[in-house]
């Protein structure tokens, strides 16, 4: 059996509220300097910002510590991800909290 | 351990910059271990750690094997600034031979070249910033295919086995980076058995806690390895079952791209 890319099966996280227990917040709208407050430390979520569009990376395996292959958490990191992960579909399993201004 | 079936190639095994942990870790392999290798594998002729040889003869014994079937391993980075004198693993007719010197002269006949270890597959420790003597992997170092093995160290099943494949079957399957599926092929997040507390939102705090080290720093995520199931030591334990965070030893940018390695402010 070809297993090398066996995958757990998707499972609802504790963090993960079903839709209908999801309080619906309002999108939000920062400056980068805004975003560099989120930087995944001491209480802060892990916001990153790719093409203008934050993501939620606060639970987000791959970014254990608010970090990420030397990127860290608070930063527009449209560079670095068009460089890695291009075409690859990343950002449409990652939760949009709102936009760059 | 039966003997294989095809003539014994010649083994070489280069030390460069490096810390020489991997040629210590292949010491600990038990099924099979570093005794079958050297009396039914293969004709091991050259190690800086283990050669009974010592300066010329030594030399001598190295450079002899070229012109012969042989395999060629090689562990430590690469050092290129000031054409490699930064490491100078012997001397020819009174000449220095640089470890660059010594891994074009071989890496050009050999039958493999096996990198192992994080230095000799991407750099590792000794390119860490700021490489201070420029430190190259081995595969650009040569300029041809290499089978990557990494680790910090490499485990030694994963030195034998590939090693095994190769002399029974003459290739392994590998992935994109030149790593056999065979050890590489999973993530170590995929087959953690701590896995249930990530899904469940349930994190260790500090150093020493049984639950998922994930808000510590832990690398599994990203890092292709079987520690898991395998483990280390003879198979008695790995990192994170002894409650310290995967460090992403053995996935391409350790350790620059790994760091940090501990953290205690993570939300």
């Amino acid at each position: 059996m070809d297993n090398h890319n066996w995958r757990y099966p998707t499972v609802q996280k504790r963090w993960e509220r079903a839709p209908w227990q999801q309080q619906q917040t309002p999108p939000l709208s920062l400056t980068l300097a805004e975003l560099a407050q989120y930087n995944g430390k001491k209480g802060m979520p892990a916001y990153i910002a790719v093409d203008g569009v934050i993501y939620d990376v606060t639970m987000e395996a791959a970014w254990a510590a608010a970090s990420h292959f030397s990127l860290r958490a608070g930063q527009d990191l449209s560079g670095p991800y068009r460089a890695c992960h291009r075409g690859q579909g990343i950002l449409a399993r990652l939760k949009v909290v709102g936009q760059l201004r | 351990m039966t003997t294989l079936t095809q003539a014994k190639p010649n083994l070489l095994w280069l030390e460069l910059t490096g810390c020489s942990g991997n040629i210590i870790s292949l010491l600990d392999g038990a099924h099979p271990g570093f005794i079958d290798l050297v009396t039914s594998l293969v004709n091991f002729r050259y190690n800086n750690s283990l050669s009974a040889g010592e300066s010329s003869d030594a030399m001598d014994q190295l450079l002899a094997t070229l012109g012969t079937d042989f395999i060629l391993i090689v562990e430590g980075a690469v050092a290129t600034k000031a054409n490699g004198r930064y490491t100078v693993i012997g001397s020819v007719q009174g000449k220095p031979l640089t470890a660059l010197e010594a891994l074009r002269l071989l890496g050009a006949q050999a039958r493999h070249i096996v990198a192992v270890g994080s230095c000799a597959t991407h750099g590792g420790m000794s390119a860490a910033a700021p490489n201070p003597s420029g430190c190259i992997s081995v595969q650009q170092a040569v300029g041809r295919p290499v089978i990557q093995l990494p680790g910090c160290p490499c485990h030694p099943d994963w030195i034998l086995g590939t090693l095994t494949a190769l002399l029974e079957h003459g290739s392994l399957e590998l992935d994109e980076r030149h790593r056999p599926r065979l050890f590489y092929g999973n993530l170590i997040h995929d087959r953690c058995p701590r896995r249930s507390f990530f899904d469940q939102g349930i994190f260790a705090r500090r150093l020493g806690e049984s639950t998922c080290l994930f808000k510590l720093g832990c690398r599994g995520p990203v890092t292709r390895t079987d520690c898991p199931t395998r483990q280390w030591n003879q198979y008695v334990n790995w990192p994170v079952e002894d409650n310290t965070p995967c460090i992403g030893c053995a996935q391409f940018g350790f350790p620059d791209q790994m760091e940090p390695f501990i953290s205690y402010d993570i939300t």
